[in-house]
């Protein structure tokens, strides 16, 4: 086989990244807006550009609490919102690293592989992971950096044997404990890592474990220091964030067949199973042991409603398409042995053809329907952040929450970060009541009680409890907001 | 890394007396002491103030003193002794201890001094040894426990198995006593937490065990448990101490010692081993310094920050100038009640007085309030920020807070900074 230049290799990524970043920036600009949670990160980036401190005491979220995150990804954005503005970056930065595992997935795809073209297709594929471009694309998410840091930490992991990549690890040790608490994901993978060397008797060194335990000793430090507090008013539940019972199933949803093959592509997902099975039994290797634990560990915490089903099948995706680099190599080493050698090309057509068709297409579907948040409705908090003044509170649907407390003005009843949010459970419960009770008295009792001074009526919604004697209309465009004149807040107010 | 650890035993030393004083430093500014259990003793000894942040130090200083002529008499080596002395110091109940004067600060000393005067072979010693054990005793029965623990363990030390013996059979007739009478017998401090939030500092325990040192003391255990049966009067004491640190609040203190035994087991096996990659070994150790740093900082930082505050020191000036009676609070607020307004709370932690105080601030009933109130002799109601948002009630319409603007029953004397001081008008 011709083997292929170093400096080919690198331009051939390079070009890859370029496609990549190309797919996912044309989609991303689709619209100027982002998906409805963004605007929390967007909102904490703003706050450091500011004022060099991200905010951890926020008077607007749920009418005043605590903040609790890890906030360096906020800072590698507003580092960059000092050449290009924060909607730019937002847009752009978090696709570029999102964009950067093709990299990466290649580094590890050539060690396990040892093939250049085998590697090669890979990056490419997994630069097309559909749950993972729609669960990057325009949310800021700090998953953008910390899915490919979780796959770097891992192939500087797997070249445990020479000291710069044992210096990167540890560079990552300290590093992705602080971007995102999913690197205790990776905790697990080791674990189960080293339960399998014990079960199968593989080489097994002394670096390993102490890499491992260092790994485990610095992640757990660090995320308790950070989450303590959560700790101590949640308990255990933080695991769930405080998600109240009622929308956790949103969050934390059960893993089906279906949602693998929409989120993975059934080509890398039935390939990868077929290729951890020849792996797992019949051909012991470590790195793909390695691979095979991380694939375990999320499985195990998907089925266990543990994280959430975007990153966990954003990870499972990229893992399966890894394998899928060694199906790659075996499949054209065995083809070039037989008879149908001269097929090889049309075997890659059509692989391609098939790579096409079940990665690339749902992930141009995934990538056209990722939720942002509406022009009517960013428009109309837009104009209420315009004509109100500081003691304006607005009653939303919760998915709004973030886009109302983002121009730093209106403060919200309840919005999607639940970790230490004061009682969220009845918090929804009242929203929910103040956009179905057909009784108007009940309605301004909860508003009154979360000092609401207007509310937000969206698009197709009816009230019917609203009258031109308790509710004046000031904004009726596709979505309404009412000033509440009748309650004890508005007597206040006047 | 061995190098490392042992040459900067200075720095760290310094390090570490820096660590034990800063609760206290950082509430130099402050007239009052943090929390309310110190008030108690506070009282109990009738101290001022001042000498009361001054004499936990002395004591605090006797006991590294004595905890490491025990570890020199008993021949440990060295470098076990420097990290055994480095981990009390960067201990949260040691700190506790040495920031608070309660009667666990002598104890520890008297046990120590004990111990360290068994471990000397003139008998005249030992006879000094017997009377400084016995003499643990004033201070309750609970105290006597740790020291025939020590006791039977320097039996076993000087292979005198019948003495040691004899000595078991006394803990366990004292466990018995400890287990089920100690809360009746002498005020003890409770605690009712999960056993986790018990016990771990991070968790949220009151007096905890960092949780890496817990962690450490865990492998420390595990590694100790070739030499079983020469330890066992030690697994013994601490996994009873446990179990009494469970329910009781200060055994930690006399548990924490054990722990530092184990901690300092684990630590010396880190500092030995023989890394493959040594700057992992050298990072995994400073991170654990880092560590213990880290606890040690957290606990300064809520002791510093912890009530009572300035606006209660008003709110109390307030209420010791109106004429006295019985004041309704939460019990852990009673000490400062008494303190400050020398007026007598009506539940202390020591008599809660639960099933009363609950009907009391969650009843809307007004007639069956103001007879209970009328009852117990209760005049005035102290209510704080804290009672009023989540501790006792969640909104203005709830229980007691919903009956107090009646104005037959109620006098409202004192209202800033959210601490309300109510006069109750019996009929």
């Amino acid at each position: 086989m011709r083997k292929i230049k170093k400096k080919t290799v690198w331009f051939l990524l390079i070009l890859v990244f370029l496609a990549v970043l190309a797919f996912r920036l044309y989609f991303a600009f689709q619209s100027n807006n982002f998906s409805p949670d963004a605007y929390f990160d967007l909102r904490q980036i703003n706050a450091i550009t500011d004022t060099r401190l991200p905010i951890y005491h926020d008077t607007l979220s749920y009418g005043g609490r605590d903040f609790l995150f890890l906030p360096v990804f906020h800072y590698i954005l507003a580092g960059f919102s000092f050449f290009i503005p924060i909607s730019l970056a937002g847009k752009i930065l978090p696709n570029i690293f999102a964009a950067a595992l093709i990299f990466i997935v290649y580094l590890i795809s050539k060690h396990i592989t040892k093939n250049t073209g085998a590697s090669l297709f890979t990056a490419l594929i997994s630069g097309f992971i559909p749950i993972y471009i729609s669960s990057t694309l325009n949310t800021v998410s700090p998953h953008s950096l910390q899915i490919p840091l979780i796959f770097l930490a891992l192939y500087t992991f797997m070249r445990q044997n020479q000291k710069r990549f044992v210096i990167f690890f540890v560079i990552l040790t300290f590093l992705l404990p602080l971007i995102h608490l999913s690197s205790l994901i990776l905790i697990f993978a080791f674990f189960i890592y080293t339960f399998l060397a014990y079960l199968e008797r593989f080489q097994y060194k002394a670096r390993t474990l102490e890499l491992v335990l260092f790994f485990t000793f610095i992640t757990l430090w660090i995320s308790l220091l950070v989450y303590k507090d959560a700790f101590l008013v949640h308990g255990p539940s933080l695991i769930w964030q405080n998600i109240p019972a009622s929308v956790l199933t949103q969050y934390f949803q059960q893993i089906t067949f279906v949602h693998a093959i929409s989120g993975i592509g059934i080509f890398p997902l039935i390939i990868g199973c077929y290729v951890l099975y020849k792996y797992m039994f019949q051909e012991k290797r470590k790195d793909v042991y390695l691979l095979t634990s991380l694939a375990i560990s999320v499985a195990l915490l998907l089925w266990l409603k543990l994280i959430t089903l975007n990153l966990g099948l954003s990870i499972l995706g990229i893992v399966l398409i890894l394998l899928f680099g060694l199906f790659y190599k075996i499949f054209f080493d065995y083809i070039n042995k037989t008879r149908a050698a001269r097929l090889a090309s049309v075997s890659f057509l059509v692989i391609v053809l098939i790579f096409l068709v079940t990665s690339i297409i749902p992930s141009i579907i995934f990538a056209a329907t990722t939720e942002t948040a509406n022009y009517a409705e960013t428009d109309a908090i837009a104009w209420l952040n315009e004509e109100s003044g500081k003691q304006t509170s607005l009653l939303a649907p919760i998915r709004l929450g973030h886009i109302i407390t983002y121009g730093n003005k209106i403060r919200n009843v309840a919005d999607t970060n639940f970790l230490m949010a004061p009682i969220p459970e009845q918090r929804l419960i009242d929203i929910n009541t103040v956009y179905s009770t057909p009784i108007e008295i009940e309605a301004i009792e909860i508003m009154d009680n979360y000092d609401v001074t207007h509310l937000y009526v969206p698009e197709g919604v009816e009230i019917k409890y609203i009258t031109d004697a308790c509710f004046d209309l000031v904004y009726d465009e596709k979505v309404k907001i009412y000033e509440l004149e009748c309650g004890t807040v508005t007597k206040r107010r006047k | 890394m061995k190098s490392l650890a042992y040459k900067n035993k200075i720095i760290l030393y310094f390090f570490a007396v820096f660590v034990l004083l800063s609760p206290t430093i950082l509430r130099l500014n402050t007239k009052t002491i943090g929390g309310s259990i110190p008030y108690y003793y506070l009282q109990k000894f009738g101290l001022n103030p001042a000498a009361y942040k001054i004499l936990p130090f002395l004591f605090a200083a006797g006991i590294i003193f004595l905890f490491y002529l025990n570890m020199r008499s008993m021949r440990l080596k060295q470098d076990y002794i420097y990290i055994s002395i480095f981990l009390l110091m960067f201990s949260i109940p040691f700190i506790y201890i040495c920031t608070y004067f309660t009667e666990h600060s002598i104890l520890l000393f008297l046990i120590l001094l004990g111990f360290y005067l068994f471990q000397k072979k003139k008998p005249i010693f030992h006879i000094l040894g017997s009377i400084v054990f016995l003499s643990t005793a004033i201070f309750g029965v609970f105290a006597v426990l740790i020291p025939i623990f020590l006791l039977a363990y320097s039996f076993t030390l000087k292979k005198k198995k019948n003495y040691a013996i004899i000595v078991s059979g006394i803990i366990l007739v004292y466990l018995f006593y400890n287990w089920f009478y100690l809360g009746k017998v002498s005020p003890t401090f409770l605690v009712d937490q999960p056993i986790l939030r018990n016990f771990i500092l991070e968790f949220g325990a009151h007096i905890g065990l960092g949780i890496t040192m817990f962690i450490l003391a865990f492998f420390g255990f595990l590694l100790t448990w070739k030499y079983k049966f020469k330890l066992i009067y030690i697994y013994l004491a601490t996994i009873i101490l446990f179990a009494l640190s469970a329910r009781y609040l200060f055994f930690i203190v006399y548990l924490n010692i054990f722990i530092v035994f184990f901690a300092a087991h684990a630590s010396r096996e880190l500092v030995e081993k023989k890394w493959d990659l040594k700057f992992i070994g050298l990072l995994a150790i400073i991170a654990l310094i880092c560590s213990f740093l880290f606890s040690a900082v957290s606990f300064a930082d809520r002791e510093a920050e912890a009530p009572p505050t300035l606006e209660m020191l008003r709110s109390f000036e307030s209420l010791a100038r109106e004429p006295g009676g019985i004041v309704l609070t939460l019990p852990e607020y009673s000490f400062w009640i008494e303190y400050y307004t020398n007026t007598e709370p009506f539940s202390t932690p020591f008599a809660p007085e639960d099933e009363i105080l609950d009907i009391i601030f969650q009843s809307r009933n007004l007639k069956q309030t103001s007879e209970l109130l009328s009852q117990h002799h209760i005049k005035y109601i102290w209510i704080d920020d804290s009672m009023k948002t989540g501790k006792i009630w969640s909104s203005r319409d709830q229980g007691l807070l919903h009956l107090l603007p009646s104005k037959i029953h109620f006098k409202n004397n004192y209202n800033k900074n959210h601490i309300e001081i109510w006069e109750f008008i019996s009929d």
